[in-house]
């Protein structure tokens, strides 16, 4: 007892620093998940009473026939794998382009490719939504003019194609913050390790596999569980684009919500479904920090 | 104790964050059943070229202090530039008897969510539009101010077209909510050079005559009919006016206003999509793996203008760019007795307003049924609820034309405003229908089915 007021006197001044970041956190995070929890238990749309349903709205998730969670789900699952490699994998090689090569000017070779990601989101996608426009958009006038009409699609509204036209749009746009932060990872690595391996007669993949691969790791990895993160977070791109279309092709656990939630005034429901993507997004962060911590030990 | 009270103070953050959360104000108020379907449905048209012209100087609520310093938050979906204009045009007209108020009009594309999230919240705009369904669900937590005296004080019956008022109003009978100043027409636009190489010299006068007029423009490599199915919103309205062409408008009603959903309802949406899946397949409709990734928002200057197409299915609203096409372009109403047309939208005030913001949006509300501005948007294209005398107007000639087209029809509904969300719901399933993946029967059942999910409790 005495060691505990001794510790809480020590500390006092560090728990008095953190007390109004954690004053924050507790209004804008904690109590809203909860008030999102309670109100999953409720059949409220919004604007009148709400009535206490139990577990009723999970159920219908997962069991009711109306529900595209699973549809939503297989989407995000797509997106989770591609979504979170591509930005990654692009990124890397260029950041080590830049960086091992000594390009010249690569400092605006790097803004240049960072330049998506300071562009409104919707801009880029009213502009990409034109870019695919199976009428007179640029991919399909390309196409015709270099002989290769037969391979024009409906890029938005092809059941085949749509996530994939969403899935380009999406890694323009993110793989430029990729490419800065594994720049500067890469630049953070002992040069001494590379004089080392080149003495020792490694070449340039040797040397990316064996030098510059671990010495990332930790931000490869911070980078990989951002795009985990943020392919399950996927909604702009989608509600600007198709709005989950054509029919329920590229609807996303975020734009279910959204459309639950929002539009169809089953804010009860909507929760339920923002509790159980939560949860998802927890589970699969959860896993992937476990392997990394596993390959690294 | 720094321990207990820490802890007590995160306990008091849980109580006080779950004490907020769950419902706001009081049971469904005003909203749900209206026995009283048959007023719009009959109503004889959208025309505006009756001659009784509306007063300059409509009454308004005496004793108001229009000096007052007041600040008016106004939010509309009037978000089309031509509109935008005009509000302004209305605004600037409000100011000059309200010289102190100021007006800030937060108008966006999602108007629909931000009033709803915003009078949930307690912070409400002052003027809001709303159609009949959001009215509906304002009226739920009892948001909205009961204009009924209003109405009238300022007959605002008497002075729109038969049934207008009541029609924004009817999920409410005997109270009014809202008044509404427009009308939303949809008709076919279509390509006169096409008719006129096709032999077409008059507008079809029933759903045979269109769909040989659209095998004619098949036969003759055009494309019949076009969709922007990334929103599907042509097909849905091509879908309503079939289904108001085989159906008991009173069924019809009985299920618009979630009273109840009629075997004729079922049948009536079944033999709609079944004749949409007939003429899909037959190529009357496009392409649909083409059409499917059309967007809306461009598809008259991508699409239409190109001259392939020899009908389109939109609303009033953009007829100036069917004007601006540079296609020779004329406007027939769907041969049925009832067409897609509804109020767009009315007006409405804030429940908390006092009464001097009460005032204010009277005199606001009257500049809509000035004869000047009735005529600025009869010019500007747009189809007015307001009685108006358009003899001498200098409306374009296709504006005249679709007014001649609507104006023996009968009022019918956006029927994907029956319920909160049925619109997503619909131009998506029926996406599915267009591209070969459902058929009738099973779009009927997922729209039903969406349809109960977004029934009022």
């Amino acid at each position: 007892m005495v060691k505990g007021k001794r510790a809480w006197k020590r500390n006092m001044i560090a728990y008095a620093m953190i007390l109004p970041a954690m004053l924050l956190f507790i209004i804008f995070v904690i109590v809203p998940a909860v008030q999102s929890f309670v109100t999953s238990l409720t059949d409220w749309n919004g604007i009148g009473s709400a009535k206490f349903v139990g577990l009723a709205n999970y159920i219908d998730i997962f069991s009711s026939p109306e529900s595209r969670f699973y549809k939503a789900l297989q989407n995000n699952l797509f997106w989770l794998v591609f979504g979170s490699t591509l930005p990654v994998v692009l990124g890397l090689v260029q950041a080590n382009l830049l960086v091992r090569n000594r390009i010249k000017y690569s400092n605006v070779f790097q803004m240049i490719f960072f330049l998506p990601q300071i562009l409104s989101v919707t801009v880029a996608c009213v502009i990409w939504t034109w870019i695919y426009d199976p009428i007179s958009g640029p991919v399909n006038e390309i196409l015709r003019l270099i002989g290769l009409s037969n391979l024009q699609r409906s890029w938005l509204g092809d059941s085949h194609w749509v996530m994939i036209s969403l899935l380009v749009a999406y890694v323009w746009l993110a793989y430029g913050f990729s490419t800065v932060v594994f720049s500067a990872a890469i630049q953070g690595v002992d040069t001494q390790l590379y004089e080392a391996a080149t003495l020792d007669g490694c070449g340039k993949w040797k040397q990316f596999r064996n030098v510059t691969m671990p010495g990332i790791r930790r931000t490869l990895n911070t980078v990989i569980l951002l795009q985990i993160i943020g392919s399950f977070q996927v909604f702009d791109i989608v509600y600007i684009m198709t709005k989950g279309g054509p029919g329920y092709d590229s609807y996303v656990l975020s734009y279910y919500v959204f459309s639950e939630g929002l539009l169809t005034s089953r804010v009860g429901y909507g929760s339920a479904l923002s509790i159980v993507l939560s949860a998802l997004l927890f589970l699969v962060s959860v896993v992937y920090t476990k392997l990394t911590e596993r390959t690294e030990l | 104790m720094w321990r207990r009270m820490t802890v007590i103070l995160l306990a008091l953050a849980v109580v006080f964050g779950l004490s907020a959360c769950g419902g706001s104000k009081g049971d469904s108020g005003n909203s749900g059943d209206s026995g009283k379907g048959g007023a719009a449905g009959e109503a004889g048209g959208t025309g505006t070229t009756t001659a009784a012209a509306a007063g300059e100087d409509a009454a308004s609520a005496g004793g108001a202090d229009r000096n007052a310093k007041i600040k008016i938050r106004m939010m509309t979906h009037y978000t089309d530039e031509a509109r935008r204009n005009l509000l302004n045009d209305a605004i600037a007209k409000f100011k000059e008897s309200w010289p102190n108020a100021e007006v800030v009009d937060e108008t966006t594309s999602e108007y629909a969510t931000k009033e709803k999230l915003e009078f949930t919240s307690g912070d409400g705009p002052d003027f809001v539009t709303v159609d009949d369904l959001m009215q509906q669900t304002l009226n739920q937590g009892h948001y909205l101010k009961d204009l009924t005296d209003m109405v009238q004080r300022n007959d605002y019956i008497g002075k729109s077209v038969p049934g207008a008022v009541e029609f924004n109003n009817l999920r409410t009978p005997g109270k009014f909510y809202s008044i509404p100043t427009l009308m939303a027409p949809v008709v076919i636009y279509y390509n006169k050079d096409i008719f006129q190489e096709l032999g077409v010299t008059s507008p079809p006068q029933s759903v045979e005559e269109l769909e040989s007029i659209m095998d004619k423009a098949k036969q003759a490599g055009y494309t019949p009919m076009a969709n922007a199915g990334q929103s599907n919103m042509n097909l849905m309205w091509l879908a309503y006016h079939l289904i108001f062409n085989n159906t008991n408008m009173e069924d019809i009603r009985q299920w618009y206003y979630q009273k109840s959903t009629p075997d004729s309802v079922k049948k009536g949406f079944i033999d709609a999509f079944a004749k949409i899946a007939d003429w899909t397949n037959k190529g009357y409709l496009g392409d649909p793996k083409v059409m499917l990734g059309v967007s809306y928002d461009n598809y008259i200057s991508n699409l239409y203008a190109k001259g392939t197409v020899a009908m389109v299915m939109d609303g009033d609203w953009n007829i100036a760019s069917f004007m601006d096409s540079g296609v020779n372009t004329g406007v027939f109403a769907f041969p049925s007795e009832y067409i897609v047309n509804a109020t767009d939208s009315g007006w409405a005030l804030n429940a908390n307003a006092d009464e001097t913001k009460t005032a204010a949006f009277e005199d606001f509300v009257n500049i809509f049924y000035t004869q000047d501005m009735v005529g600025k948007f009869y010019t500007a294209g747009y189809t007015p609820s307001v009685k108006f005398d358009a003899a001498n107007s200098e409306a374009p000639p296709l504006k005249k034309e679709l007014q001649q087209a609507v104006a023996d029809k009968k009022l019918g509904y956006y029927l994907d405003n029956a319920v909160p969300g049925l619109f997503d719901s619909i131009s998506r399933i029926t996406q599915e229908l267009y591209a070969g993946k459902s058929t009738p029967e099973q779009t009927w059942d997922q729209i039903q089915a969406a349809y109960e999910k977004g029934l009022t409790k």
